[in-house]
């Protein structure tokens, strides 16, 4: 848990943060947003001491951060910037322990503890840890930089516009993995960025910020249905209703979706959905249960012929990963004239369907709420 | 299939070589200070081995006409290079020893202008097989430098003293060891100052947007002096000191001698180190410095874990300029009496004797390149692999 009382930044005579307060409780993401220079990265720097404030206090777990030596409080906090500023001299798995051989690890431990964090990072580590930092790209730096900040396994991360500097369709992924890792860890976030999307999407609280003080801190429904003042509207735009959908992970609105493995009997399980009647539209999967498209069971040729019966469709057109959120549904749906949506794992594995019913549902009830 | 190509360097070499036969490959003078005669190859060898001689360059020709990817080749002009570049000596000497008159004894044979160029044609063929071989380090470092081991074995077993420019060194072989290790000495002293100083004024400078300006204008002034000026401009002051202050020479230190030699040569030295060093601190990326200090490093683990090896290769560099500088200014430091081995070549201007400017000039050379490679050697080892810009390969 990170509490921040009554703590102002002055940089000369302009305040950078002005006297605010703010508590994150443990195991949540708060996202900092706000127009550039509001201080939103000045809080993360003096959360670290990487800045002293001019008045205030800041509690970490309890404890006055003042009561420990900024280096020692720095390396139980993870750091990660947005230019991820990795050590160009060491290797990414030197990269990833520096944390742990500044606390002085045994090296087997480091070894382990890396070997584990490549895992995470979904990167192999065999393909990775002996390159250099200019050898890898954008994205893959940036995981590295999430790597090492996660290296000591810290309570806190602190994410200072992390994902600001790669390229939109790399961020939607390093976003997504953000999430699944800190479904599993639960650290304390404190993640700054610009790009309010991003905010809706990651934070479990969001933290609006202009001139140095919080204009609003909230969920970041609240924010989207209740906006506090003119700015706070203005802030977050006409689009809310459409930005709330980032709210909603698709894996917890999707259905069971009907589907035969063309390994299977086709032709008896078609008979058998028609007899009962619906549904209309089936999915066919090969033998790994992956998607090859859908077949309208009341017009198929008997028996089954795949190369005629199945709808001809562009599989990764019309698919959603597990991962997407409601709004990406609704993009997809609009984009590609369909009213479902087959949901795939990583693996491309079918896992369900969602239809536009389960987005009206969600909205009417936002609706009401607002 | 290996394809056969024209090889530039070596032709080159070659061509070099083959003009060197017409000019005087060995001068006789009757006494050392006297002009003498020169001679060319076939005059001053006798057939077989002048025929050798110009066996050897064909040879070069022909490989630098249809030079191929493959071993023998790569290696060949090398090997031919540096088996020029001994006879050249050996042959010189051996003539040398066979011209000994009893009736003559003061007659001095030295190499001529034709035996230099030559010599300098045989190192372009080594050269040539250097840049070839870059994938070969042993093979390099024997080719690059059999002919100059052989020559030193030659040289300390006695086999090339009838040269004139050995006879210099023998008459004087006390002087020429005392006037090396002053030269290095001095040399190497400023170095060391100029590091000290210039890291120091580097760091300096960057820090603080003031002293920028000012420590540039001054040591950009100062390089642009020319070195002779330099020398001159420190006697006035030094003297005056000495003066005012006798216990100053007590130490040595008055206006001319050693004292303004270092302060000249310190001052040169100061420029490439401060610039280096201001420079590898400018191109060192904040973003690293501020993840080094989030991570939790102290003050001086940030300095010893990242800045100092990110920069170190390029304050080296640095060095390594001053350093080769260094031993080339020093030469001239003879002149406000600093000793060195400048001394022996204003001794051979003033008595116009060329074997003896050789005896100052030829050290010098050596050093400057020796250490030039031996810096590029170290620089290479302690650049961090994952640095973009290396530094050029040592051989």
């Amino acid at each position: 848990m990170i509490q921040i009382q009554n703590v102002t930044k002055k940089y000369g005579p302009t305040i950078a943060v002005d006297n605010i307060s703010l508590e994150i409780p443990a195991g949540e993401t708060c996202c900092l947003i706000g127009p550039s220079g509001c201080g939103k990265s000045t809080v993360v720097k003096l959360i670290n001491r990487m800045l002293e404030p001019a008045s205030g206090r800041i509690y970490i777990d309890g404890k006055d951060s003042r009561d420990f030596k900024p280096e020692l409080l720095r390396r139980h906090i993870g750091y990660v910037i947005q230019n991820v500023g990795l050590f160009p001299h060491m290797t990414v798995a030197e990269n990833i322990a520096v944390v742990p051989w500044l606390l002085s690890w045994k090296q087997e431990k480091i070894e382990e503890r890396t070997e584990e964090l490549f895992r995470m990072m979904r990167m192999e580590s065999e393909h990775y840890r002996d390159k250099y930092p200019r050898e890898l790209s954008g994205g893959e730096a940036q995981r590295i930089g999430v790597a090492r900040a996660l290296a000591s396994d810290p309570a806190i991360l602190l994410m200072d516009e992390p994902f600001g500097a790669v390229d939109p369709l790399n961020r939607e992924g390093l976003q997504a993995e953000f999430m699944k890792i800190q479904n599993d860890l639960k650290k304390t976030v404190v993640f700054v960025t610009h790009d309010l999307d991003e905010a809706i999407r990651l934070g479990d609280r969001i933290a609006l910020m202009r001139e140095g003080k919080i204009v609003q801190y909230d969920t970041p429904e609240e924010i989207l249905a209740h906006p506090k003042n003119r700015f706070v509207s203005d802030f977050v735009g006409a689009d809310r209703a459409l930005k709330r959908l980032s709210r909603f992970p698709v894996s917890e609105f999707m259905k069971k979706s009907v589907a035969v493995r063309i390994s299977d009997d086709v032709d008896a399980f078609l008979a058998k959905t028609r007899k009962e009647g619906k549904p209309r539209f089936v999915w066919l999967l090969d033998e790994h249960e992956r998607l090859i498209g859908p077949v309208d069971s009341r017009h198929v040729h008997t028996p089954f012929n795949r190369e005629e019966d199945v709808m001809e469709a562009d599989c990764p057109a019309i698919t959603v990963r597990d991962s997407a959120t409601l709004r990406e549904v609704l993009s997809r749906m609009l984009g590609q004239g369909v009213k479902t949506i087959p949901v795939i794992d990583d693996d491309s594995r079918l896992v369900g369907e969602i239809s536009i019913l389960e987005i009206e549902k969600v909205t009417e009830e936002a609706a009401l709420e607002c | 299939m290996h394809r056969v190509r024209i090889d530039r360097v070596t032709l080159a070499g070659a061509v070099i070589g083959f003009l060197s036969f017409g000019l005087h490959f060995v001068v006789l003078r009757p006494n050392r200070l006297s002009s003498g005669e020169g001679l060319f190859v076939w005059n001053a060898l006798p057939a077989p081995e002048a025929l050798l001689l110009a066996l050897l360059w064909l040879c070069a020709l022909g490989t630098g006409f249809s030079y191929r990817e493959n071993h023998p080749f790569r290696l060949a002009p090398g090997l031919i290079g540096n088996v020029i570049l001994v006879l050249v000596f050996l042959l010189t000497a051996r003539m040398a020893g066979n011209t000994a008159d009893p009736e003559l004894p003061f007659l001095r044979i030295s190499i001529g202008f034709g035996g230099w160029i030559m010599a300098f044609a045989s190192y372009i063929l080594i050269l040539s097989s250097q840049q070839k071989l870059t994938d070969r380090g042993f093979l390099r470092l024997c080719v690059s430098l059999s002919g100059l081991a052989a020559l030193a074995l030659l040289l300390a077993s006695g086999y090339l003293s009838d040269i004139s420019v050995i006879k210099e060194f023998s008459a004087r072989q006390g002087r020429f060891l005392s006037e090396l290790s002053q030269h290095l000495i001095l040399a190497g002293s400023a170095v060391c100052i100029a590091t000290v100083i210039g890291t120091g004024l580097g760091v300096w400078a960057f820090r603080s947007r003031l002293l920028e300006r000012p420590v540039f204008f001054f040591v950009n002034t100062v390089q642009t002096l020319p070195s002779l000026a330099l020398f001159g401009l420190m006697i006035a002051p030094l003297a005056l000191l000495s003066q005012r202050y006798p216990v100053l020479r007590d130490f040595g230190i008055q206006g001319i001698g050693w004292a303004p030699a270092l302060i000249a040569l310190f001052l040169y030295a100061l420029l490439p180190i401060t610039r280096n060093t201001y420079t590898s601190l400018r191109i060192l990326d904040p973003d690293v410095i501020e993840a080094g200090r989030g991570m939790g490093m102290r003050g001086l683990q940030v300095l010893w874990r990242v800045e100092i090896p990110l920069s170190l290769p390029i304050i080296l560099s640095g060095i390594r300029t001053a350093l080769v500088q260094s031993i080339g200014n020093t030469t001239i430091a003879a002149l406000i009496g600093a000793g060195g081995l400048g001394v022996f070549v204003f001794q051979g201007l003033g008595q116009a004797v060329p074997d003896l400017i050789l005896l100052g000039a030829v050290p010098v050379i050596i050093l400057s390149v020796f250490t030039d490679k031996l810096m590029a050697i170290l620089i290479h080892h302690i650049t961090p692999k994952g640095i973009g810009v290396r530094q050029e390969p040592a051989s």
